[in-house]
């Protein structure tokens, strides 16, 4: 209470307008001067709050420091009110008190402050700001084109995908057109062999399959077979076709079986498997063995009649015995051709076996004055069957006067593949007779009859080829180049 | 010189083969078939049997059989036949196979060799 009181105690001090000696104007100015200062100093921390209310973002040391200025500028405006006050009233220890008050928020917000000041410091200025507005303005539009670019990249990939995409569902339904019921069946096995995808499924490989193993749902006399080749492609990496025989219910199923090795979605290795069931090409290929078989037995059987016919003609005719003697080894050098081209399936037949099967009826006498060299090499049929009777009828000869005959003698029958002048492939074949004593008996060859008309002529034209026959002495030659 | 017996149902062949052998000198006998051959055999012992296969009545395959499954079994047997060697059942027994044309030569040489072990 002595403290309230004295702080409105003036008892004993003259009011300031003593110093300014009342002069109007003088206090007039002070007046004027505090009132405008003091509203100044009331309106800035009005102005100060009104700003840190509304900057909600403001950090809590900022809003602190601003708080410290509205204390200290209102102190400050509350010093000049007082200012005002002690020209007319001395309360001078109220104005004190004041002044002291002011000053301690004024030492507390300067102490405050310093520490602030980096920070403060640190702030961006409105110019900094707007430069850094105006790079992030400028990175904004920079990215927007780079959206705008992407989403064009996106459209065109998209655009593609979508063209794509049409193409293999195209692909896949021509795939499937051309499958679909077809006797080929696609299926995908992974690392395990476990059956993952199956297309147009055929027995033994029906949709059951799908999630199971080889060994799960194949019979074991098909796992056999099929195992052993899958397992080989996965441990060589490298695809392999066989042809296999696989059972089924009440017959042999053959398929054409293709093992590719495929990558899986998760970097593991499968095989894609094509098996074409070729059981109705293979009944068909039976068919023709027994058709060909057949065709074969009657045409030989034919030939045989042919020869009968023939020397009953030549005994009625009174021909000469050896004419029916030769007709008939020339229809037997043919049917022992017939017998090779058929079980060779009318394709061709390796000259070697040609050879040896002329020459076997001599081959056991003729012992090594007989020599038959020459690679591993076939001939088409029509060939086969003129060089069957060409060796028959060289042969003959050589028995009945060269070589082979009691004058004795060397024989090499050799064949041979080279390339001719035209750069394709050519066969020579060459008889080279040499006989030990000249020949005291002209051989049918040498004169012109049936043997040189085969050799020189015949032979050649059908084979494509030339052909030539050297008679000497101590020596026949024969010599004939055609087309592989 | 060797009784040779003959089984071969196409006239002009067998005709060719008896008159062959019989220019060699043996005693040939003919029959169209199988049947006609096992009957010719009740009279007539051959040293050989040339014979074909497919023949009507009863074939060649059906011949050697019954003829094996006689006590005194069969006598050698020359095939001469339009099937390929490679094509004959592995159980068929004979001792000489001649494709069809008959190579003679071929045919007296195994007449001769077969007639000498029989006798």
């Amino acid at each position: 209470m002595d403290s309230f009181t004295r702080l409105l105690d003036t008892h004993g001090m003259l009011p300031h307008g003593f110093c300014l000696l009342w002069q109007p104007g003088l206090l007039a100015l002070h007046v004027i001067s505090d009132l405008v200062i003091a509203a100044a100093y009331f309106s800035i921390p009005l102005a100060i709050l009104a700003f840190v209310r509304r900057r909600t973002d403001l950090i809590a040391e900022h809003r602190r420091i601003a708080i410290l200025f509205v204390l200290f500028i209102l102190g400050c405006g509350l010093t000049h009110v007082m200012g005002i006050v002690v020209l007319w009233r001395p309360a001078y220890w109220t104005d004190g008190v004041i002044k002291g008050l002011t000053a301690a928020v004024s030492l507390i917000t300067a102490i405050a402050l310093w520490p602030v000041v980096p920070r403060l410091l640190a702030v961006p200025s409105p110019e900094q700001l707007a430069n850094v507005n105006a790079s992030l303005m400028a990175e904004v539009a920079a990215r927007r084109t780079a959206l705008e670019e992407l989403g064009a990249v996106r459209a065109n990939l998209e655009a593609e995908i979508q063209h794509r995409t049409a193409e293999v569902q195209a692909l896949a339904r021509r795939f499937q057109i051309a499958t679909e019921g077809s006797v080929v069946t696609l299926f995908e096995q992974d690392e395990a062999l476990r059956f993952t995808w199956l297309h147009n499924p055929r027995p033994p490989f029906t949709r059951a399959v799908l999630g199971r193993t080889g060994d799960e749902c194949l019979s074991a006399e098909a796992q056999a077979v099929l195992r052993p080749l899958k397992e080989q492609v996965l441990a060589s990496g490298e695809p392999l076709q066989a042809e296999v025989a696989l059972p089924m219910d009440d017959h042999t199923g053959h398929f054409e079986i293709r093992v590719t090795p495929a990558a899986a979605a998760d970097g593991s290795t499968g095989l894609l498997v094509a098996a074409v069931d070729i059981s109705e090409q293979k009944r068909q290929q039976d068919h023709l063995q027994v058709i060909l078989r057949e065709l074969a037995h009657r045409s030989r059987n034919l030939l045989s009649m042919v020869d009968g016919i023939a020397r009953q003609t030549a005994k009625a005719e009174g021909v000469p015995k050896e004419f029916s003697q030769r007709f008939g080894a020339r229809l037997t050098a043919l049917g022992q051709a017939y017998d090779l081209l058929i079980s060779h399936d009318w394709r061709g037949v390796d000259l070697d076996t040609l050879a040896r099967s002329q020459l076997a009826h001599l081959a056991p006498e003729a012992g090594d004055r007989l020599r038959i060299e020459g690679p591993s090499l076939d001939v088409g049929p029509e060939t086969g069957q003129y060089l069957a009777l060409a060796i028959h009828e060289l042969a003959t000869n050589a028995a009945k006067y060269g070589a082979l005959s009691e004058l004795g003698g060397q024989i090499t029958l050799s064949w041979r593949r080279l390339e001719g002048p035209d750069g394709a492939p050519r066969i020579e074949v060459t008889w080279d007779e040499t006989l030990d004593r000249p020949m005291s008996e002209a051989p049918a060859g040498r004169r012109r009859g049936f043997g040189r008309l085969l050799l020189e002529q015949l032979t050649p034209r059908a084979v494509k080829g030339q052909a030539s026959l050297v008679f000497e002495p101590q020596a026949v030659r024969w010599h004939v180049g055609f087309p592989a | 010189m060797a009784q040779v017996l003959i089984a071969e149902d196409e006239s002009f062949t067998a005709l060719a083969l008896v008159d062959a052998l019989e220019a060699q000198g043996h005693e040939v006998r003919e029959a169209a078939d199988g049947a006609e051959a096992l009957e010719i055999m009740g009279e007539f012992q051959p040293d050989v049997l040339v014979t074909d296969l497919n023949m009507p009545r009863m074939d060649g395959f059906e011949l050697i059989r019954r003829l094996n499954a006689r006590p005194q079994g069969a006598p050698p047997v020359i095939l001469i036949t339009g099937l390929p060697r490679s094509k004959l059942p592995a159980d068929l027994i004979y001792q000489a196979y001649l494709g069809k044309p008959v190579d003679h030569q071929a045919l007296y040489a195994l007449v001769n060799r077969l007639s000498a072990k029989a006798g």
